[in-house]
């Protein structure tokens, strides 16, 4: 079941230079221009389609992965081969519908739609987002037990229209929803710019109900300089004893996942790692979850015949005592889990492992950047990862009668919240534990 | 500290290289806004001290220098030497207050680190609502309001400014971050800062600007921004204007005279609408004296560009541009309207855009402009953000502002729209006036 509606929009500004590095950016392709053909971008008719039956998903996967491949911001949690078996795995329970935003060219009817925009949401019955539910049925962009970024998929070069178009949808109301957030999405860098500039463009009033940062490793060009730079001395000296005390105990390895290895082999070692860790004691290891094993296993090797997998093991004696895996997508690349047996907890393996995974990047210049994927305040990548990204929720009213007006009282009702329950501990970001 | 990539990161704070000027800085592991604070925090004596007094001023100015090239974001609108004279002469009917944070080893006998400068300004009222409050200051002729922050001192000095804030009897209930960068490591000193807090904030406006950034080469900058029949027409324009007399690109150089080009760029900016306007540096006396002395001093310091496109010798457009690290910040640009059908502006643009990818001292350019500047949304295809946050300083009247601002404003706006609707029920022209109005306030027009 779909349902399209027909919008038209005039080019507001020039397309976004998402080509070079800003502050904090994140831009998916250094090297390609990403102005838009202004001629063309203005004559380009945008549209909206609402998939809400997740199988009618597959007749869009090759255009989608288009998509993801030239994003604005690469999101490896919102690509296809990652996100269609978390539907399948996560999302009975919830109202998923999908958002696609299309661009037609009525100078050229019979050219394929370009895919412009991919929205995952999850439709609630309240709005959450402030530890009160308010009776108001809302959208927000759909983060499944596994999913850490929730960064919308825009076509780099059409991003500002494409947006225009998902708000004009949005407006339109057929969702039946109040109120939107754009939870768990990137606070810097070329998204979010697009995202404010429209805001503050149709004067919508909008709220940014959590804003946090989490570690994020960029690139140097050299694994010593960063270590130095990043790594006090005294500090790597601590750890490289460490690494002599698990030496003495038996033969020490480092490996990596490379081509034309088991991966299924891997994925069995990751899943045995993460039950002896102190994830597996507390009984949150996927292997404990038919659901959350399976996902992993599918994602885990889709990625690997895509060549956007790394996993690393640090291996003591021929045993896994470490184990990371992480997704690669473009320009960038997402921490996704780590685990370390409990048994040699204070010979720091994570850590060590944590060194190791800085050298492989290094050795891969293409990737110029990892999101930890962490929580703000991350004991460990906080210390080894000196650079910082934002997070954060916007909550906007989607253009039905009220909307508006309940984002612009959510910080008087947040007040009168802590006001009431003061004493009691105050609402937080979203946590998760990272590894 | 962020990689080099960074937009307003400087050699100084390069990673592993934080630029720190006394002993205290041993207590600060190399890592820059994020990290190692702990150590710091545990061992050095962070203050905030309002200086007012001239002479305690002038025996700072050393110190306010070196912190300015130390910044984590340079903003050469705080440097001394631009706002100095800014003091002197465009600060009249204001109510002023310097904040330096200082940072002491209680261990070591050196004399406290300068860790941060806040140029406050003390109003009586916020929007319309009767609460004292603070907010950095923007004169007429500023552009961009990061306070200036030591590279690895932001978490302890933003706390010790926060501390400060909420224990001083004259900062009032609320404090506006006005015109500052809405991503980089300010931004991000000051996410961290307020996440987990007890402060409610709330972004006010969020929107981006023009930024030039260099790209392969110039022609592949030019190629991103302007269509192949644009820049047809601009070589057209270019030509035309050659067929009238000898045009010529000119940089101001070392040995240039400066007194005679700052003559210049004034009487040029004077015949424009902003003389017909009043609102040209030449218009007021205060004004113009402020831009005699920093484009003056800048020109000493060697952080001022000058350009200009003449004909036959005589200047047909104007450009005015200020150096802070590795970054520029472009101050003012004019041109002469008897020739705005050759597009002067447009083409010394071209040229800058040429000249900047033949050097290597800048890495980037604030246009410092409306957001909607079509001429540098068009050639500059980067973006920088731009924000205003408030934040309350932790009393209870300031927090209730803070949470109140976002309903006034929606209030506001439906008032304001009820009114006009009779005149002009289009929403988008409605909406897009909301936005010029705020957005007037905020940016020069260029």
């Amino acid at each position: 079941m779909s349902e399209v509606v027909k919008t038209r929009r005039s080019v507001l500004g020039a397309g976004r230079g998402a080509g070079s590095e800003l502050a904090v950016s994140l831009p998916a392709d250094p090297g390609s221009p990403r102005q838009a053909d202004e001629a063309r971008s203005a004559r380009l008719r945008f549209s909206v389609v609402v998939v809400e039956d997740p199988a009618a998903l597959t007749e869009y996967v090759a255009a989608w992965q288009a998509l993801a491949d030239s994003a604005l911001e690469p999101n490896v949690f919102y690509e296809p081969w990652m996100l269609v078996p978390a539907i399948q795995a996560f999302g009975g329970g919830g109202d998923l519908r999908f958002v696609f935003v299309q661009a037609f060219d009525p100078a050229n009817p019979a050219a394929p739609p370009i895919l412009c925009g991919f929205f995952p949401l999850e439709r609630k019955r309240r709005y959450g987002g402030l530890a009160m539910p308010l009776p108001f049925t809302s959208l927000a962009l759909w983060k499944h037990p596994f999913c850490y970024l929730c960064t919308p998929l825009l076509r780099a070069e059409y991003a500002s229209e494409c947006l225009a178009a998902f708000f004009d949808w949005l407006a339109a109301g057929s969702h039946g929803s109040t109120l939107l957030e754009f939870g768990f999405t990137a606070g810097d860098g070329p998204f979010w710019q697009a995202l404010g500039d429209h805001i503050e463009r149709h004067a919508k009033p909008y709220y940014v109900s959590v804003s946090f940062l989490r570690a994020l490793f960029r690139s140097t060009g050299d694994t010593e300089a960063y270590l130095r730079a990043s790594v006090p001395s005294s500090r790597m000296r601590e750890l490289r004893r460490h690494e002599r005390r698990l030496a003495d105990a038996g033969p020490l390895e480092y490996r990596a996942l490379e081509p034309g290895d088991d991966v299924d082999a891997w994925i069995g070692e990751f899943l045995h790692v993460e039950s002896i860790s102190w994830k597996g004691k507390g009984g949150r290891a996927l292997v404990l979850d038919a659901f959350s094993r399976e996902y992993f296993e599918t994602i885990a090797k889709a990625a690997y015949r895509r060549g956007q997998l790394m996993m690393l093991a640090l291996r003591l004696d021929g045993r896994a005592i470490a184990h990371k895996c992480n997704f690669v997508s473009g320009a960038g690349s997402f921490a996704f889990k780590i685990a370390f047996d409990e048994a040699h907890a204070r010979h720091s393996p994570g850590v060590l492992l944590e060194l190791e995974n800085i050298r492989l990047l290094h050795a891969r210049p293409q990737i110029r950047w990892m999101d930890s994927c962490a929580d703000a305040s991350h004991p460990m990548l906080d210390r080894l990862w000196p650079g910082r990204r934002t997070i954060q929720n916007v909550v906007v009213g989607t253009g039905r009668p009220l909307g508006d007006w309940v984002v612009a009282a959510i910080p008087l009702l947040r007040l009168l919240k802590r006001k009431l329950s003061r004493g009691a501990p105050r609402a937080q970001g979203p946590k998760r534990a990272s590894g | 500290m962020d990689t080099d990539s960074d937009l307003p990161s400087k050699p100084p704070s390069r990673p592993g290289v934080p630029a720190l000027g006394s002993g205290a800085a041993c207590a600060v592991r190399a890592g820059g806004q994020n990290a190692g604070t702990a150590a710091a925090s545990g061992v050095a004596r962070m203050s905030v001290r309002i200086v007012s007094d001239p002479r305690e001023l002038a025996a700072l100015l050393p110190d306010w220098e070196e912190l300015s090239a130390s910044a984590l974001e340079p903003n050469v609108f705080y440097e001394p030497w631009l706002l100095m004279p800014a003091l002197q002469r465009l600060a009249v009917g204001r109510t002023l207050r310097l904040a330096f944070v200082f940072a002491a080893d209680p261990a070591r006998p050196e004399p406290p680190l300068l860790t941060g400068f806040f140029p406050l300004e003390c109003q009586r009222g916020y929007k319309g609502l009767p609460i004292p409050s603070v907010r950095l200051w923007r004169h007429l002729h500023c552009f961009l309001t990061i306070p200036l922050v030591r590279a690895g001192w932001a978490h302890e000095t933003l706390a010790a400014f926060f501390d400060w804030l909420a224990s001083d009897s004259r900062s009032g209930a609320l404090m506006e971050f006005t015109l500052i960068s809405g991503e980089g490591p300010f931004q991000q000193a000051l996410v961290e800062a307020l996440h987990g807090s007890s402060r409610p904030s709330h972004i006010l406006e969020s929107y981006t600007r023009a930024l030039f950034r260099p790209a392969a080469d110039a022609e592949a900058h030019l190629a991103s921004g302007l269509s192949g029949r644009h820049r047809r027409k601009i070589k057209h324009q270019e030509k035309q204007l050659s067929a009238l007399g000898h045009i010529e690109y000119d940089v101001l150089g070392q040995g240039d005279d400066i007194d005679a080009r700052i003559e210049e760029f004034l009487q040029l900016e004077a015949s424009g609408w902003k003389g017909r306007e009043g609102s040209a540096l030449a218009s007021n006396a205060g004004e113009r004296q402020y831009f005699e002395a920093i484009a003056r001093e800048g020109f000493r310091r060697g952080q001022l560009m000058m350009s200009s496109l003449r004909l036959d010798g005589r200047p047909i457009a104007y450009k005015c541009d200020f150096l802070a690290g590795r970054g520029a910040f472009t101050f003012k640009i004019a041109f002469d309207e008897n020739y705005a059908r050759y597009s002067p502006g447009l083409l010394l643009e071209i040229h800058a855009i040429r000249r900047l990818h033949a050097q290597s001292r800048t890495d980037w350019v604030d246009s410092c402009t409306h957001p909607r500047n079509s001429m540098f949304n068009r050639l500059w295809p980067a973006r920088r953000s731009i924000q205003t946050r408030v934040v309350s300083t932790g009393r209870a009247p300031g927090d209730l502002a803070v949470a109140m601002l976002p309903m006034l404003a929606w209030l506001r706006r439906k008032l304001r729209w009820r009114r006009s609707a009779a005149v002009d029920s289009n929403l988008e022209i409605e909406a897009e006036r909301g936005g010029m109005n705020r957005l007037a306030s905020s940016a020069d027009a260029k």
